[in-house]
């Protein structure tokens, strides 16, 4: 297939995800919608922070700031993992669109990553309001003058392909399992680097097998990135995050692809394209 | 011909909970992949908070508030999504006009999900209690069972009646309400203080969680379980959850035949992909 055709095929997947996030509302209406999921979320956080301060023995304000930016950006994380987590049980049982996509002449993995694109599109939105919202109406301790704006464009490019990658694999996942059960799958993964990768509490509260794990995750390190560039850390001293990112992101990225394919393969070899299942 | 009795009709609605009931059940285990999405991972996810609050030092019970508002949790994503928005499946799959033309009740057919639901859903809500207990050492009192059950037991029925109300919308209407569950999560999860007790919040937004009847149910089962207290502590928390049980059942019943009629009348019973 030319460049072109994966070009237009890519595009028009961003499209068509967009067009089905955004188009059964007004604009406004959508806006407010797509903002006030993630900015509950921001409110738990802060709030078991405001709880834990009250009843605990620790109140430090630069701890708000951690929890808070962590919180923020992991919203591309969640929803990123629950679009890819369901986009095949969509295609498939809802729409069921996914066997014609399957006989156009459109690669399922370059359908799929526009997808991901566009889910990740709307969740940068989600992520630029909740931080204004936080740091406006919420009075969240972060300077957005100090912020180094272009390591903080790197990370997030980079950390979009890692989780594009996982993204991938649950769409692997779904395409050889059921319905029930596929609506969940997203958030509960997106839960695993919740806990492991230094979300809302230092990467050192876990025992040291759960510390183990977090070193293999790349968003470890994006996270970390994405905290530096945050509070202005110069792009030198985040040199090691930045490589050891690069390094694990390639790596999913090549499972992924494999994982694809194979899961590709069974469900094709299994009948499974078009199967609707029902409880 | 059968003649329609009264006797006739309670049997056939009687049949219709558990037939629905079975296929709930039946279905969920022929795909089981669903325990390990819904029963391991979401305690990987509550671990999060349970370590924010370690992390801080706060007592221990508050890991408990965390575990429970957990397993609470999964009966609120089941209402949401297995029970409110299962109509919209049923639209979507092209079931939903034979069970209209069926001579059952909509309400013994919803009934049949809600219980299939709790069965499910309480495989999973135990999951996350059992990893409470043996991974994070949460200590539950069963000191005063009858409470328990009571508030349990009203707390379930006020939330699938509730569930009855939010199905009866997709009768009508299509991704909007499927987007409008989608706001009912994090939203409520903060309100209803799924990992914290309410009383922290400010007065305004404690009298705007009070309208959720999951408010009540999760305040009088943490009180019980986690607290120790017995049902005089949680006598106001019984009467609420009572009267949303009532409400919301009378509610779903008129919402139902209301919003049926309304999609008769423009034609969107049948409408796909709305």
């Amino acid at each position: 297939m030319a460049v072109r055709d994966l070009a237009r095929a890519f595009k028009d997947a961003v499209w068509l995800g967009w067009k089905i996030d955004a188009n059964w509302t007004e604009p406004w209406l959508f806006a407010i919608y797509s903002v006030i999921r993630p900015i509950a979320g921001m409110l738990i956080v802060i709030y078991l922070f405001l709880v834990g301060s009250q009843v605990g023995e620790v109140n430090d304000p630069k701890y708000l700031s951690y929890v808070f930016v962590g919180n923020t950006f992991f919203i591309l994380v969640t929803e990123m993992m629950l679009s890819m987590g369901w986009v095949i049980h969509e295609d498939r049982e809802h729409y069921e669109v996914l066997k014609y996509i399957y006989i156009s002449p459109v690669s399922i993995y370059v359908y799929l990553l526009g997808r991901a694109c566009s889910t990740a599109l709307i969740a940068l939105m989600s992520v630029a309001i909740s931080l204004l919202f936080g740091v406006a109406v919420l009075g969240m301790p972060i300077d957005l003058l100090a912020i180094n704006y272009p390591t903080l464009a790197l990370s997030i490019i980079i950390g979009l392909v890692a989780i594009a990658s996982f993204g991938l694999i649950l769409a692997s996942v779904a395409l050889l399992t059921a319905r029930h059960g596929g609506g969940m799958i997203g958030q509960a993964v997106a839960g695993i680097f919740y806990l492991f990768c230094g979300i809302i509490f230092p990467v050192s509260a876990l025992p040291s097998w759960a510390q183990a794990v977090s070193k293999v995750l790349p968003l470890t390190y994006w996270m970390n990135m994405v905290r530096d560039s945050m509070f202005g850390v110069r792009p030198a001293e985040i040199l090691d995050d930045l490589l050891v990112l690069i390094g694990f992101t390639a790596v999913f990225y090549l499972v992924a692809l494999g994982v694809l394919k194979l899961a590709d393969f069974l469900a094709r070899d299994k009948g499974l394209i078009d199967i609707t299942t029902e409880h | 011909m059968n003649r329609i009795t009264l006797s006739g009709d309670l049997e056939r609605n009687l049949r219709t909970i558990m037939a629905r009931t079975y296929v709930r059940i039946v279905g969920a285990f022929r795909e089981p992949s669903w325990l390990i999405w819904d029963t391991v991972l979401p305690i990987i996810n509550l671990s999060a908070y349970v370590y924010v609050y370690k992390v801080m030092n706060a007592p221990p019970e508050f890991t408990g508030f965390v575990i429970l508002g957990g397993a609470m949790i999964a009966f609120w994503l089941n209402v949401l999504w297995d029970m409110a928005a299962q109509f919209y499946w049923e639209k979507e799959t092209g079931n939903l006009e034979p069970f209209l033309i069926a001579p059952i009740s909509r309400m013994a057919m919803l009934m049949g999900m809600a219980i299939g639901g709790v069965f499910n859903t309480t495989i999973r809500a135990s999951g996350i209690l059992l990893a409470g207990v043996f991974i994070f050492h949460v200590t539950f009192h069963i000191s005063d069972p009858v409470a328990a059950l009571l508030a349990f037991g009203l707390t379930i029925t006020s939330l699938y009646s509730l569930g009855m109300v939010f199905a009866s919308l997709f009768l009508m209407y299509g991704r909007e309400v499927w987007h409008m569950s989608h706001l009912f999560q994090e939203p409520i999860y903060f309100l209803s203080g799924f990992y914290f007790p309410v009383k922290f919040l400010p007065f305004w937004l404690q009298v705007l969680a009070s309208a959720i009847p999951v408010t009540f149910g999760l305040d009088a089962i943490r009180k019980i379980l986690i607290l120790g207290a017995g049902l005089q502590d949680v006598s106001v928390n019984i009467v609420a959850l009572a009267f949303f049980s009532l409400v919301l059942f009378l509610m779903a019943r008129w919402a139902l035949r209301y919003m049926e009629d309304m999609g008769r009348r423009e034609g969107r019973l049948t409408l796909r992909w709305q």
